[in-house]
């Protein structure tokens, strides 16, 4: 006796409104001319002419701390110790670990900052390879998010809202734009743990999850051990038309369970299966960095040779992207700094600062940078005033989100650009007459650059409307950028 | 949701079956006298059946007027031929129903008669609001000139021979508006209050401002397909291309109207598509390059090539050699060059290409990107490719030059 349930309900509007669909589609909305061969994903083509073809994101999880590394507040160390006016807080909402304070001493930074290139970009002296080619970045100083904590705000870059549940980025590009190589996953995602807060904040699958999309778009992540994918080799005493033959008839069982069931998920199985097996021959190829030369290692920094570190996976994202990877998001952890600013900084960001900028010049050099968009930045700033208690020796900052800084590089933005002013606190974000002004999603506010302008303006950059990508689930369209969004042609070429 | 709005548009759909029904009934009472044949017994009430979807066709047709958007005068006209077409068919129904079969005989002038009213009623209450639909010019648009002349409408004189002949409104942007917009946006239908009847009435949607920013026409027809405000709407044909660069082209020269072409600003470009809309002869045609046929992208992935499309719309294309590790062979290099036109990005990073196979890509008159890096590639070679195309950007890392 079997067990089998017949097509649900849920399944059997599926499949009617995926014919419906497939109507919609050849009336309007998506292209008319569609050719399989040659169109690929949802939207077959971009909407316009790309100008970045695949994008590195370099997430800093944690939030770098502005005040220390980019935005240089004199002011800040004049009136160190002092209390932070409360004219400069203004109301606005703080965490639960700082709220009760009795005190906001202002914080000046540790560090001395210089400025660098021909633009005069500040920089501390943490970072002394990224300030080397700040001709190339196009530094954003008004970044501005409207979470508060860790999970809600990575949750919100990464996926356009504060709950769970919502396709991230990548995902949402590798469903619009299809992949540009069969034999890669389009969305690959490698972890790194910063030596500065080795235990803080963890990461989530999640953030690289497909959410509602179906599966296949979720990224998929290389282990940060030697061996990137786990299971990829055949076992001792299988051969690879052994596993071929099996395959093939995993595939003839799925194919009869969908056309039971028509359960989208198992077409999203099969392709899966498919795509491993490819990768069988693809991995090893793109992951052997013993054919990477000696001078690699000395643009990306010692630690490219361990694998697992943020300065392997920068050099693992260059080798992807001459594999036409389309979208590759590293995360850094470690950037949490509420006390001990003064030992874990310099641990942090040397973990980060000669990979980043080596990639950069990689990709430069290799002809690669005008079509590759690379992406630096955590999920908000940290504060001005400080965290705990301000001794001679040590100071914290605590989460901050109505500023902080980000950079970009290649595909399409203006290099050599710094977008945006603070005020000398650097605690809010100022218009050019220096009046505080406030990002708010609900509309676009010239000088702020809201998540979500951030989020439309890279998918700009990759040649999408971010309104015209959309995916219907429960009865209503979604998109990245929710209902928000707004591209910020200040930073474009 | 509007119901009345949703309602209303069900009028356009009713309609036909008063139309039909009432037609064929008196049709078939007329045909009944002619052959002296006795009246069938359903007639009585098929007059009854015309006459109440009548009734409800003019009820959506109530709510569809209270959407706005058409002229006043035209609703009350065909209105008033519609409450016509309603009476006489409940007379009809209401009159032969009371004739016995064996009266027929005395009562056949009066059905006749009645049943020509009914079919002139029809015929009027049709016209009248198929005008208000589709324009007023919709039938006799395309007829010979004695039809037009016969029909009262203005007959433009023969076409123009020269561009100095040309008129830029009447010649070569009214055409295109009556053909993309005049059926919503008329006299008796003006959509969203816009009209294209008249040079007057269409600069009002075009806006006096002047320059291509401030047009509200040109913003819409511009949009992306998918964007609520995109004209023609609601996947109606839209504008192609060459119109839609006309229309640009008209507007930035300030959007006149009895104005020589010849007077104008043209380009080379813009010339020709000039020439070729007012038939003036094939001197240049547009070269347009068609799509990539799916048996050669089939041909193309089988020799190893990853295509995709780079534009939506554009038939131009991106394409990675995949199987780099493979021969980059003559028959591959052969198969590419079938789409030669089409290559705006090209790699063939890694790849085994020759310097003799990479000057055959100077019959790539669109690409814009080439790679070739890590490839044996000579410096010479590279030079003399660069040299065909200026613009290109070629990528050389790691060649032998």
């Amino acid at each position: 006796m079997t067990n089998a349930k017949s097509i649900s309900r849920r399944e059997f509007l599926r499949s009617g409104a995926g014919l419906m669909a497939g109507a919609a589609a050849m009336s309007g909305g998506v292209p008319m001319l569609a050719n399989a061969g040659i169109d690929h994903g949802y939207l077959g083509s971009p909407h316009f002419l790309p100008k970045a073809k695949r994008v590195i994101y370099l997430f800093q999880s944690g939030a770098p701390s502005t005040q220390d590394l980019f935005d240089y507040k004199p002011l800040l160390r004049e009136q160190h110790k002092q209390e932070l006016p409360d004219w400069v807080i203004n109301g606005q909402r703080l965490t639960g670990m700082t709220a009760d304070q009795n005190s906001f001493p202002i914080c000046g930074s540790k560090w001395d900052f210089k400025q660098y290139g021909e633009n005069g970009a500040w920089f501390s002296d943490l970072l002394p390879n990224i300030a080397g080619i700040s001709d190339d970045l196009c530094i954003i100083n008004s970044m501005a998010t409207d979470a508060i904590n860790h999970d809600p705000a990575i949750t919100l870059m990464q996926t356009g809202f504060m709950l769970p549940g919502r396709p991230s980025f990548g995902a949402w590009v590798s469903y619009g734009l299809g992949s540009q190589n069969n034999s890669l996953p389009s969305f690959i995602v490698m972890t790194s743990r910063g030596t500065g807060r080795p235990n803080g904040q963890p990461l989530y699958s999640r953030l690289w999850g497909s959410g509602f999309l179906p599966s296949d778009y979720q990224g998929v992540q290389f282990r940060s051990g030697a061996d990137s994918v786990l299971y990829l080799n055949n076992p001792s005493g299988i051969e690879g038309l052994t596993r071929r033959r099996m395959l093939d008839t995993i595939m003839k069982l799925n194919q009869k369970e969908y056309q039971r069931s028509g359960d989208h998920e198992i077409l999203s199985r099969i392709s899966q299966y498919e795509m491993s097996y490819r990768m069988q021959d693809s991995i090893p190829d793109a992951t052997n960095l013993k054919d990477e030369p000696e001078h690699t290692f000395k643009l990306y920094g010692e630690d490219a040779r361990t694998p697992g570190t943020y300065a392997a996976n920068c050099l693992m994202a260059r080798r992807l992207v001459e594999r036409d990877v389309r979208f590759i998001q590293l995360y850094h952890t470690g950037w949490d700094q509420h006390g001990n600013m003064p030992g874990a900084l310099p641990k942090q960001a040397r973990d980060v600062d000669q990979a980043t900028a080596g990639l950069i010049t990689d990709l430069k050099q290799r002809g690669l940078l005008d079509d590759t968009l690379v992406v630096w930045g955590g999920e908000f700033g940290r504060t001005s005033y400080c965290q705990g208690e301000l001794t001679e020796k040590n100071y914290g900052r605590d989460h901050h989100p109505r500023c902080f800084t980000m950079f970009m590089a290649g595909g399409g933005v203006k290099s050599g650009l710094i977008y945006g002013k603070t005020d000398d606190y650097g605690y809010n974000i100022v218009n050019a007459d220096g009046q505080p002004i406030a990002g708010d999603k609900h509309h676009y506010v010239p000088g702020v650059v809201h998540i979500y302008d951030l989020q439309a303006t890279i998918m700009h950059l990759l040649g999408i409307d971010h309104t015209g990508l959309t995916y219907k689930y429960q009865g209503r369209r979604f998109r990245l950028t929710d209902v928000h969004g707004h591209v910020v042609k200040e930073l474009l070429v | 949701m509007d119901l009345i709005q949703f309602l209303g548009r069900f009028h356009v759909l009713l309609l036909h079956l008063p139309l039909g029904i009432l037609l064929m009934v008196a049709c078939l009472e007329i045909y009944a006298v002619y052959k002296k044949q006795a009246r069938p017994p359903l007639v009585k009430t098929v007059w009854l059946w015309g006459a109440i979807s009548a009734a409800g066709a003019a009820l959506l047709g109530y709510l569809l007027s209270l959407g706005g958007g058409y002229n006043e005068q035209a609703i009350a006209t065909h209105r008033n031929w519609a409450i016509g077409v309603i009476l006489c068919a409940f007379l009809c129904w209401f009159y032969f129903g009371k004739i016995s079969t064996k009266d027929e005989h005395k009562h056949r002038k009066s059905i006749v008669s009645l049943s020509l009213l009914q079919l002139f009623l029809l015929f009027a209450t049709g016209h009248y609001g198929a005008n208000m639909t589709h324009g007023e010019t919709f039938l006799v648009e395309h007829a010979p000139n004695f039809v037009k002349k016969l029909t009262g409408m203005e007959v433009q004189g023969d076409n123009p021979s020269s561009l100095d002949e040309a008129s830029v409104y009447p010649h070569i942007i009214e055409p295109i508006l009556q053909q993309r917009c005049s059926s919503c946006h008329n006299d008796s239908k003006a959509k969203g209050e816009y009209s294209v009847a008249s040079y007057e009435a269409t600069m009002m949607a075009v806006g006096t401002r002047g320059g291509l920013e401030n047009s509200e026409l040109y913003r819409r027809i511009t949009l992306p397909e998918y964007h609520d405000d995109f004209m023609p709407a609601d996947g109606k044909t839209p504008l192609t291309e060459q119109q839609v660069t006309l229309i640009g082209w008209w507007i930035e020269n300030g959007a006149q109207n009895i104005t020589s072409v010849s007077s104008l600003n043209t380009s080379e470009d813009l010339t020709s598509l000039l020439i070729e809309t007012l038939g003036l002869g094939e001197l240049k045609v547009i070269k347009t390059i068609d799509e990539i046929s799916p048996q050669l992208v089939a041909e193309l992935e089988q020799a190893g090539f990853h295509i995709s499309r780079v534009q939506q719309g554009k038939p131009y294309v991106s394409v990675i050699y995949a199987d780099y590790a493979k021969e980059f062979s003559d028959e591959k290099l052969q198969s590419l060059l079938k789409i030669n036109e089409h290559l705006m990005w090209l790699k063939l990073s890694k790849s085994s290409i020759t310097d003799t196979q990479l000057l055959r890509f100077a019959s790539a008159g669109n690409l814009l990107n080439l790679d070739v890096s890590h490839t044996k590639l000579s410096q010479e070679a590279i030079d003399k490719l660069q040299k065909s195309n200026e613009k290109m950007v070629i990528n050389s890392f790691n060649t032998q030059g």
